[in-house]
């Protein structure tokens, strides 16, 4: 555990207690969600851009280069790493690796789908056992720029504390590590953010 | 071997009822002293021991007897260490019946653990292949009959499934105020909504809802509104939304293939204070920002355990160390 997942776990968890969410109902596994398809990307898009939520990454352009494919402007969803293989059976899908450009790409980036840039982590959110059948439903958020934010308090969000052994105990044999917040992860605007809610691929 | 422990300590009276102590962080290890009856002999419990990783509701106890400790085992009535964080759903029980009622009569011959005012999931409720809208969704649950039913208190009539699962939810979600989904809306000159889990909003927050048409009322769907009045006997609220002309609440039918987004209530922005400031621009942190989530344990009350009988002064010591390994 890290400072600053803990901090991304606190934001995730806020995420998941109040924003809006939609059902991926486009699948075939016989699910309530069912698995992510192009149909429930296209409709969380819609969403968001009647919402008047902005991208978050400016689309890149094409270039003659094989196996590479335009990436367009794209709002960013943060999900867990246990969808790649959804994500990736999704229509449309565009591996990082086929984007014309590499400059641009962030570490934990899995790929596209139209107007929507995929980054997945290992802590990424899940709801166990919520789905109709029982299954587990990954949460999926889908956010514009600037929909949420982590508000500091007290003139500071997180510190770092370390205390050298001299001055940890008498012997100077141990030393201690910790750290503390004081901020607040929430959503500025909840029309701009949205919970994609979708199971696994069967 | 630990080193350089944190010791928390807790005084109470105790009232013979079972008590949570929360703490700022995990624990290792947590002795309890019954300050009342430690100098007496003759068999009293008046010292309780528990260590991380002993079964919840467990203790040591120790009692005394012709000034001699003696330490005992004992598998219930102790401590239950809590951690609202980790909200893992209890085990899938079967249900023979949900009837098509309002709220929903819910037949299970088991209901261990069960308390009126507990949330439960439903998953895998089906009649003749089809599958109901109840799936996927968490309910509180009220007159509670031990191994027979419990109702879905604020659910309508959404069919009747003749088997289904239920599973029990520990703890809400950690950050208030919580998106919570609809069971149903009453139609007006303001606009009364019902939640199918005890919602714990405040008059004066602000809402905006989800509703798509398998619901019906799309009319609803993404209008803002401020909570006007909140009944927590009908776990509702209302809120300032001129409905009379919108169509009809409902709940899909039965399908094979039930897929749907359920409505939802979702609490938005800074709440304020009084209605009086309808504006809501404070600079106030107190919309959808709360960290609710803790870490406690709870002692069990009565004569011989940690919790203590009524009357009895109670220390309890708690302690954090570090693991060199």
């Amino acid at each position: 555990m890290s400072l600053r997942q803990t901090e991304d776990e606190l934001t995730r968890n806020m995420l998941a207690s109040t924003a809006s969410f939609i059902n991926c109902t486009g699948g075939v596994n016989g699910d309530n969600p069912t698995e992510m398809t192009r149909f429930d990307v296209d409709t969380v898009i819609q969403t968001l851009a009647g919402n008047n939520a902005y991208t978050i990454s400016d689309n890149i352009e094409g270039d003659d280069k094989f196996g590479t494919a335009p990436v367009r402007d794209a709002y960013f969803a943060l999900g867990s790493t246990n969808l790649i293989r959804t994500i990736e059976g999704v229509t449309g899908f565009i591996a990082k690796a086929q984007y014309p450009f590499q400059s641009t790409v962030l570490r934990p980036e899995w790929g596209s789908v139209s107007n929507l840039r995929f980054l997945l982590s290992s802590i990424g959110s899940f709801t166990q056992n919520a789905s109709a059948l029982g299954a587990d439903v990954y949460n999926v958020f889908c956010v514009g720029m600037e929909a949420y934010a982590c508000i500091e308090q007290d003139g500071y969000s997180a510190q770092f504390l370390y205390r050298p052994p001299i001055y940890d105990g008498p012997l100077a044999l141990n030393a201690s590590v910790g750290y503390k917040f004081a901020e607040v992860p929430r959503i500025t605007n909840d029309a701009w953010v949205i919970n994609l809610r979708t199971t696994l691929l069967a | 071997m630990a080193v350089q422990d944190n010791v928390i300590r807790a005084d109470f009276v105790s009232d013979g009822a079972d008590r949570e102590i929360i703490i700022p962080c995990d624990f290792d290890y947590v002795n309890v002293v019954n300050l009342s009856t430690v100098a007496t002999s003759g068999g009293d419990a008046s010292r309780y021991e528990f260590f991380k990783g002993m079964a919840n509701a467990s203790m040591i106890r120790w009692n005394k007897t012709a000034l001699v400790w003696a330490p005992t085992y004992v598998a219930s009535a102790g401590f239950v260490a809590v951690d609202t964080t980790q909200s893992a759903p209890g085990a899938a029980i079967a249900v023979t019946d949900i009837s098509n009622a309002t709220p929903p009569v819910v037949s299970t011959a088991t209901t261990t653990g069960l308390a009126n005012g507990d949330v439960v999931r439903i998953v895998n409720a089906v009649n003749g292949g089809n599958y109901y809208a109840y799936n996927g969704i968490d309910y509180t649950i009220a007159a509670l009959s031990a191994g027979v039913s419990f109702t879905l208190a604020y659910m309508v009539a959404a069919g009747n499934a003749d088997t289904a699962q239920y599973m029990r939810i520990p703890y809400d979600p950690i950050y208030y105020p919580r998106r919570r989904t609809i069971s149903t809306v009453t139609t007006g000159v303001t606009t009364e909504i019902f939640m199918t889990v005890t919602h714990g909003y405040t008059v004066g927050q602000r809402v905006t809802f989800s509703v798509t048409s398998d619901n019906g009322m799309t009319q609803l769907d993404g209008l803002r509104a401020q909570i006007l009045a909140i009944n927590t006997t009908t776990n509702s609220i209302t809120v300032n939304v001129d409905s009379s002309s919108f169509t009809a609440f409902s709940w899909p039918s039965a399908s094979a293939s039930l897929a749907f987004t359920p409505a939802q209530v979702i609490p938005f922005g800074d709440a304020p204070a009084t209605l009086a400031n309808v504006g809501g621009n404070q600079s106030v942190l107190d919309g959808a920002t709360r960290n609710t989530g803790r870490f406690a344990i709870t002692l069990t009350g009565g004569a011989a355990s940690p919790g203590g009988a009524a009357g009895n002064n109670m220390r309890v010591n708690i302690y954090k160390g570090m693991l060199l390994s």
